[in-house]
């Protein structure tokens, strides 16, 4: 097995403590971190969605994927901001307010995150100002929005209002997803795309930015 | 057979047909089948996910995602209206203070009534318009006066030998409602309904939504039509005079009795989830139930707080939770199961957002505890075994089937303990078309861990371990099907719990009839003085609890 590729099984089978040695020695070798980034750790995140999508992992599995996903990120993190690496893009996520549920948007920033995203997650109960200062600040290219409750889903409106009153809507991409979300509502609210899952919504951002 | 004209949203439409919607039509749970029998409705992507080909030809359709595009005739494939519904019997029903005291006519001084009623008696009298209208009526007819003590009171005066009470369970699926001799503590009788504002949502959540969209009036007419019906078709069965109905207790979780007194939910649904009010409302029948012809007063039970609300507290009355020593564990499993956990000192409450799996949503076979629900499954030499209740062919599986299929999976490893299923198994065929998916399996997983993790938390905030709890009792609809065993070995509650289990039923109503016939309401202030309500959300470990729990062990 190449190093590379061992450092793709550390992700898929979330060894978070063993993925360090195979980093250190895949940057002796030579490979760059981008290399690192795109062949290992991507890599790995990528047989994660595609198992998760079939049903075959579920959180569990995903969130410890995630931990050694997160330590790798962080071994080559100096080397990829050096080196200038490009994000895929760089996407504001977070709950809306009134809720707290965020295991289904962390996996949904995870996947962004573990396909190239740069993801900055502004945690739940999250205002409307939050969302869009953060997406000024971070220049942001999409505005990912979460929501679990029937009651608190009608935020997103209020956000998107918000962004239109500002004469932002058009600087950012909104995607919306949680459990009573469905596509037709985020139509109704104006928002711009709708994924049942964390996979589908990595899918399309890649192809939409 | 149903006629549908051209244009009709089928969801609006059914929902005044008893065909309820778990998911609230948003097409995931495959619970709102119908079958087209005239004319044609055009096949859409959600019909493609529940039905087969040889199906859909049949006429096959989910009914929440369609609009008609031209007449049709239709049929329910089920309607929730034959549901089982958990009631009481006359075995839960220990005592009744209740006492009748007789002055018989000839006996009756010239001297003010009312002193000889107390002196006779030696309680005070309760004076009512009511009453004093029945003591004049029957002393200028020459009667004798049966003087009904209730506590140190006189409550009633009639010439009857029988009074009545009524003890009423609003719960958020059902309503049940028993007729109680007050003086022998006799079960005349139990009417059980679906509850008719289901047509708003199958959760508390989604009818909070409908009641701050539109107001809480259609939701309030909803309830109160089903409890006068209900009222109407018992008195009526028996033969009883509205005037010998004494008294009535109400029973239900804070976003039902709100709805019934028509009082603004906003705050239960959002931060920061309270209720309008915490004590027990004494009103009277008049000012709920203007159709009735009953007068008399109407108790409904406190809550807690925004999710532990009155059934709760009622529940906690059939336990001798504020009296003991030990510690006790209280389980409602529902959408939205409530524990309790505590002794005489100090309590504990929270509650889990389960989720509906357990009452068969977002399950794609499953259904609530209807006739021809699979309510019990085991697994002999390659084959199922499915029970149905009320022994008909089946048509899903409720909750408790749910239960014993995941078990028997497990057992024999055709699911491993992270739920997978064996590789390339798209589905497992249970019973001829009814099977279970990978998505199904993960929807009880979350469900599982949400009641497991919220337990775990509970018991460990109280700072006690498994080990220190007495007695676990399980309250709630799907009590009697339960294989506890399964319920152990699928890892809902802890295995230290095994042995302590005691399965309770509608422990809501049962708690109702008690606070009917005895003077109770000093356990009520002890109970709501020493609870302490936690909430999950802001548990800081329940996360990772929740996490790891969604596996099985
Ligand atoms: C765990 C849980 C909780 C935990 C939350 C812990 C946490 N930190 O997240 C706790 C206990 C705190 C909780 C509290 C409450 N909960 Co809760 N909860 C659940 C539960 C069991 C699981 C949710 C979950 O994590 N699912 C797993 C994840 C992976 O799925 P997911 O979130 O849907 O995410 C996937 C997709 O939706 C999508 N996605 C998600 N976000 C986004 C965002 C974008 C941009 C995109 C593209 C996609 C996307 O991708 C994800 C992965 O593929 C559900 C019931 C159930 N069985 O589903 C109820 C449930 C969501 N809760 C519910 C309720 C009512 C509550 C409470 C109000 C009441 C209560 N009894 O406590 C409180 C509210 C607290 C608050 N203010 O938010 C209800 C909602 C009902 C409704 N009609 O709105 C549910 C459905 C249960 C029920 N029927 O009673 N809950």
């Amino acid at each position: 097995m190449s190093i590379l590729e061992t450092i793709k099984e550390c992700v898929i089978n979330g060894k978070m403590k063993e993925i360090q040695e195979p980093i250190t020695k895949a940057k002796e070798e030579g490979y760059s971190a981008k290399d690192i980034l795109n062949e290992g750790l991507i890599a790995g995140m990528e047989v994660i969605g595609k198992e998760w999508e079939k049903g075959e992992v579920f959180v569990p599995e995903v969130l410890i994927a995630a931990r050694a996903l997160n330590k790798g990120l962080d071994l080559i993190e100096d080397d990829l901001v050096a080196s200038g690496v490009e994000y895929k893009g760089t996407v504001v996520i977070g709950t809306v307010k009134g809720d707290l549920h965020d295991i289904g948007k962390n996996l949904v920033a995870l996947m962004l995150k573990g396909a190239g995203f740069k993801v900055i997650d502004i945690g739940v109960d999250c205002k409307a100002e939050t969302f869009i200062e953060t997406a000024l600040k971070e220049e942001a290219d999409v505005i990912a929005m979460s929501s679990l409750l029937t009651t608190t889903m009608m935020y997103m409106q209020t956000v998107i209002d918000e962004l239109k009153e500002k004469g932002l809507r058009d600087k950012f991409k909104v995607i919306c997803g949680g459990a009573p979300v469905t596509d037709e509502f985020v139509k109704k609210v104006g928002g711009d795309f709708y994924t049942s899952d964390a996979v589908k919504a990595v899918d399309l951002l890649k192809q939409v930015l | 057979m149903i006629k549908i004209k051209k244009n009709i949203n089928l969801k609006t439409f059914l929902q005044q047909h008893d065909l309820s919607f778990p998911c609230n039509g948003n097409g995931t749970c495959g619970n709102c089948k119908i079958k087209v029998i005239k004319g044609y409705l055009p096949i859409n992507s959600y019909d493609k996910k529940f039905f087969t080909q040889d199906e859909l030809n049949e006429g096959y359709r989910l009914a929440c995602q369609h609009t008609t595009t031209e007449d049709i005739d239709i049929e329910l494939i089920h309607s929730s209206k034959e549901a089982e519904i958990e009631g009481i019997t006359q075995d839960d029903i220990k005592k009744t203070s209740y006492k009748m005291v007789t002055i018989r006519s000839n006996e009756i001084e010239a001297s003010s009534v009312l002193d000889q009623m107390m002196n006779e008696s030696g309680k005070k009298v309760k004076i009512t318009s009511k009453l004093l209208r029945e003591t004049s009526q029957l002393i200028k007819e020459n009667k004798e006066l049966n003087l009904i003590v209730f506590d140190d009171e006189i409550i009633h005066v009639t010439n009857a030998n029988t009074t009545y009470g009524i003890a009423i369970d609003i719960g958020t699926t059902t309503v049940v409602i028993s007729l109680i001799d007050v003086l022998t503590g006799e079960l005349i009788d139990v009417f059980k309904t679906l509850n008719a504002q289901k047509k708003y949502g199958a959760d508390v959540i989604s009818r909070i939504l409908h009641a701050n969209l539109n107001g809480v009036e259609s939701l309030k007419a909803e309830i109160i039509q089903d409890i006068e019906k209900g009222i109407h078709h018992l008195i009526m069965n028996h033969h009883i005079h509205s005037k010998d109905i004494i008294k009535m207790i109400i029973s239900g979780n804070n976003a039902m009795t709100h709805f019934l007194l028509g009082l603004s939910v906003k705050t239960l649904g959002e931060k920061p989830y309270k209720p309008l009010y915490t004590e027990t409302l004494t009103l009277h029948t008049k000012e709920i139930f203007e159709k009735l012809s009953i007068e008399c007063e109407i108790d409904i039970i406190a809550n807690f707080s925004g999710f532990v609300g009155g059934d709760i507290v009622s529940g906690l009355l059939t336990t001798d939770i504020d009296k003991s020593d030990d510690i006790y564990l209280f389980i409602d499993l529902g959408t939205n199961g409530e524990i309790v956990i505590g002794n005489k000192n100090r309590l504990l409450a929270s509650s889990m957002a389960t989720g509906p799996a357990f009452e068969g949503g977002n399950i794609s076979c499953g259904v609530g505890s209807i006739n021809g629900a699979i309510d019990r499954i085991t697994y002999q030499e390659g084959k199922f075994l499915c029970h149905t209740i009320g022994h008909k062919k089946p048509i899903g599986i409720c909750g408790s089937g749910l239960i014993d299929l995941i078990r028997e999976l497990k057992q024999n490893q055709m699911i491993d303990l992270t739920g997978k299923m064996k590789s390339n198994t798209k589905e497992i065929i249970v019973y001829d078309k009814l099977s279970i998916t990978q998505k199904d399996i993960r929807e009880f997983q979350l469900a599982k861990s949400a009641i497991r993790s919220g337990i775990e938390i509970l018991i460990d905030e109280y700072h006690c371990s498994v080990d220190d709890i007495k007695t676990v009792y399980l309250s709630g609809g799907f009590g009697s099907h339960l294989n506890i065993q399964n319920v152990i070995e699928i890892g809902i509650l802890p295995k230290a719990l095994a042995s302590k289990i005691v399965i309770s039923g509608n422990t809501s109503l049962k708690g109702a009839v008690d606070y009917l016939l005895n003077k109770i309401d000093n356990r009520v202030n002890r109970l709501q003085n020493n609870v302490r309500t936690i909430n999950l959300a802001d548990n800081i470990r329940f996360n990772d609890q929740f996490v790891n729990n969604i596996m099985f062990e």
